[in-house]
């Protein structure tokens, strides 16, 4: 769902106030070129006394500037209160061109202005058009998928079917319990949000100061989530994509706890079901509870005796406790390995070697620095 | 007096020499900085300021225009609606930017902020300027001296790089200038990791820089990893310290000094802050010959916390009752402080959102 701004760009000028003399143009972008406002047939004067002002000089805007339009902009009447808009000044023959610094926002009216001292200003305006509406944005899935949860679930992962705002997150999301209530900050709030590159999935952790034991927001307010009860995760509606529409709808995953997972995470406990040798059949890697959707999709890998990592396709199904991985050329003979990046977590956090919590501090990092690395046996 | 003469013209040699000197020392490149988004900012040396790109995944150090030196007291700040006022400055609304963070010009009176214009993936950055009277400028990137140091992923997602690197993101939740490095606060959208990184400035070779994890360790002895949300450098009985708030709440020290590569850093608990509380933003301040903390916290107001017993603090250890360690107090009459900074050596710099407005006002240090 693409927003090509340029591509959409439709200038409709407005008003053109009426007087003799210079008149107010604007151009709009072209492929390569960005829009500017114009204001033409300067008398040599005027080109001379422009032509004398430093780049940047503030004398430029106080002549020739553009606005945004914007009926809640403070103090806007008064306009030497209202910042103009940042931009680079050029005198080209007898024609002052203005270029904005950033593109005009479709749906927004600027307006240029042209102040020429003791006379009125004179000005017009020019309102793009919104891009018709493109189809509203939905939560697509929350992961983990499981409707039970431990105690100390740490992370959720929402995905989103286009790119959303930052800024409101934690306004639209809500925990809420059997009795209907909402669970007041149960959510780890960051300005910076946690977002992927394309904006379309969003991770929020549970506070890890009512998770970690020992720490004063649990042992004053408790636990977020209470094995034994029932809980929903909801996603308000009012919630915008990066286009500024709220969500078609909002979102509700329900869940059950129960009591929290405190182990490290051990590959002894994994069932392997081997392919066979020349066939392109999935690796299927089976664990005994659910992982970390987002790293199991990128954590495991296959790899032959050299080190080298076999191209194919990784699939993780629903429940998070398998991983499939199809090979994109027949599985060769000889030794190969699967390989476990350290950073693989489960639910609550815990990895391989390293439970979320360790007992015990004045001892070494424990857990794994280097990759986990095991031999598979294919069928013959 | 020939040595006179001779020494006048050197001393002249060398003023015209660095008159015409490109580039401050340790930024090695000039032209348009590829800035992908502006997040935490910080002032270095010979204002120079840190610029953290979280989208980018790297820190600029970029060279800004020396402004009119104050000395001791700033102009009062009391900008209403500064945020209307950026966008206007870049050219849309209000509702379609971030303010990401606040920095001070050191020894002026001139306020900097890193903005998203746009609160989408593809909003654009932007450095802008807002001075006591209100007044806004954009920052000119196009022609600047500048470095840039690229934050390397961990390790062992490197290898991963391929696959699902388009997902995996760190986020920067803070960096600071101390010593001779920039420290880089990190937290990834994926696995639960605290990242602090160290580089050297002038930014040199990647061997200089030092990635570490950071651990806290709770009462009833459970250690566990413990991002960083915000952090200041402070000097403790003559050496550099990192005091740093976590996720988790409890404000901790570390000497910087612990900062070596493959070192394990557990910070030594010294406050408690409290639940429901959410430190956003920490600067230390003299006062009175003390060294204090403020502390822009979103859920109780503004908190002043006193150092004097930092260096004792064993650190706290043992179960305690709602305040403990260092001494600190409310000033609960600031509300909705999002960012803040030192102005001037009395006085602070807040930004604050109150309901839909945002202001930036300047107060006296408590």
């Amino acid at each position: 769902m693409s927003r090509v701004l340029s591509a959409w760009l439709c200038a409709l000028a407005v008003l053109v106030s009426p007087a003799l003399g210079q008149t107010i143009d604007f151009q709009p972008a072209e492929q390569d070129k960005a829009a500017y406002f114009s204001l033409s047939d300067l008398s040599p004067e005027q080109i001379a006394r422009l032509a004398k002002l430093p780049a940047g000089d503030p004398a430029w805007a106080r002549e020739f500037a553009v606005y945004v339009l914007d009926t809640t902009l403070v103090e806007q009447e008064d306009r030497s209160k209202t910042p103009a808009m940042a931009g680079d000044y050029a005198l080209h023959k007898n024609q002052l061109r203005f270029t904005p610094k950033f593109p005009l926002r479709p749906g927004l009216t600027y307006q240029a202005v042209f102040q020429e001292k003791g006379k009125p200003a004179r000005t017009i305006e020019v309102a793009l058009s919104k891009p018709p509406a493109a189809e509203k944005a939905r939560v697509t899935q929350i992961y983990p998928t499981a409707d039970v949860l431990p105690e100390n679930q740490l992370r959720f992962y929402l995905h989103f079917s286009a790119p959303m705002s930052r800024g409101e997150a934690y306004d639209h999301l809500r925990i809420i319990d059997e009795a209907n209530q909402a669970a007041e900050l149960p959510i780890l709030e960051l300005g910076e949000e946690l977002w992927d590159k394309s904006g379309t999935r969003l991770t929020i952790l549970i506070d890890p100061g009512r998770i970690k034991r020992g720490v004063k927001p649990r042992e004053d307010i408790g636990t977020v989530f209470k094995a034994g009860h029932k809980y929903t995760l909801a996603i308000a509606k009012e919630w915008h994509d990066a286009a500024g529409e709220p969500l078609a709808e909002g979102f509700r995953k329900q869940f059950r706890i129960v009591p929290p997972v405190g182990d490290a995470i051990e590959p002894a406990e994994w069932k392997i079901a081997a392919p066979k040798i020349g066939t392109n059949d999935p690796l299927v890697v089976t664990f005994p509870r659910p992982l970390d959707h987002a790293l199991l999709e990128r954590t495991l890998s296959v790899a032959n005796a050299g080190g080298k990592e076999l191209a194919g396709k990784v699939k993780v199904p629903t429940g998070e406790e398998r991983w499939e991985f199809r090979p994109a050329q027949p599985w060769p003979s000889g030794k190969l390995e699967l390989v476990v990046d350290p950073t693989l977590e489960d639910l609550a956090g815990n990895r391989i070697g390293r439970p979320f919590e360790v007992l015990g501090g004045d001892k070494p990092v424990g857990g794994l620095l280097k990759p986990h690395r095991m031999p598979l046996t294919l069928k013959q | 007096m020939k040595w006179t003469f001779v020494l006048a013209m050197a001393i002249a040699l060398a003023g015209f020499a660095s008159a015409s000197q490109a580039a401050t020392p340790g930024l090695d490149q000039s032209g348009k900085p590829d800035l992908k988004s502006a997040g935490p900012i910080a002032f270095g040396p010979d204002g120079v300021l840190f610029v953290a790109d979280p989208a980018g995944a790297a820190v600029f150090a970029i060279e800004v225009p020396k402004a009119k030196p104050v000395e001791g007291k700033a102009g009062e700040f009391k900008v209403a609606g500064v945020d209307a006022k950026v966008a206007s400055l870049l050219g849309t609304t209000a509702g379609d930017i971030l303010i990401n963070d606040l920095a001070v010009q050191p020894g002026s009176s001139v306020a900097y902020l890193s903005v998203s214009r746009g609160k989408g993936p593809a909003g654009t950055p932007a450095l802008v300027t807002v001075d006591s009277q209100g007044a806004v400028a954009l920052v000119g990137l196009d022609k600047v001296n500048y470095a840039k140091v690229a934050l390397s992923n961990a390790p062992e997602a490197d290898a991963k790089d391929k696959r699902g690197n388009s997902l995996r993101n760190e986020s920067i939740t803070d960096l600071a200038y101390i010593d001779g490095r920039v420290l880089v606060a990190g937290l990834s959208n994926e696995e639960f990791a605290s990242k602090l990184r160290a580089f050297r400035f002038p930014f040199g070779k990647e061997e200089d820089d030092t990635s570490i994890e950071i651990y806290h360790g709770a009462h009833g002895a459970f250690e566990t990893r413990a991002p960083v949300r915000t952090f200041v450098p402070l000097i403790v009985a003559g050496e550099p310290q990192i005091l740093a708030a976590y996720t988790c709440t409890p404000l901790v020290r570390f000497p910087l000094s612990d900062l070596k590569p493959g070192a394990k850093v557990r910070g030594t608990t010294i406050a408690e802050l409290g639940n429901r509380n959410r430190p956003l933003d920490i600067v230390s301040y003299e006062k009175d010959g003390k060294t204090y903390l403020l502390i822009a916290n979103s859920a109780r107001g503004v908190m002043k916390v006193t150092t004097e017993t930092i260096a004792d603090q064993k650190g706290i250890t043992e179960k305690v009752a709602d305040k403990a360690g260092l001494a600190y107090e409310t000033l609960e009459a600031l509300k909705g402080v999002e960012h803040l900074d030192k102005l001037s050596p009395t006085q602070a710099l807040l930004l604050v959102r109150t309901g839909d407005a945002v202001g930036l006002e300047s107060i006296q240090l408590p």
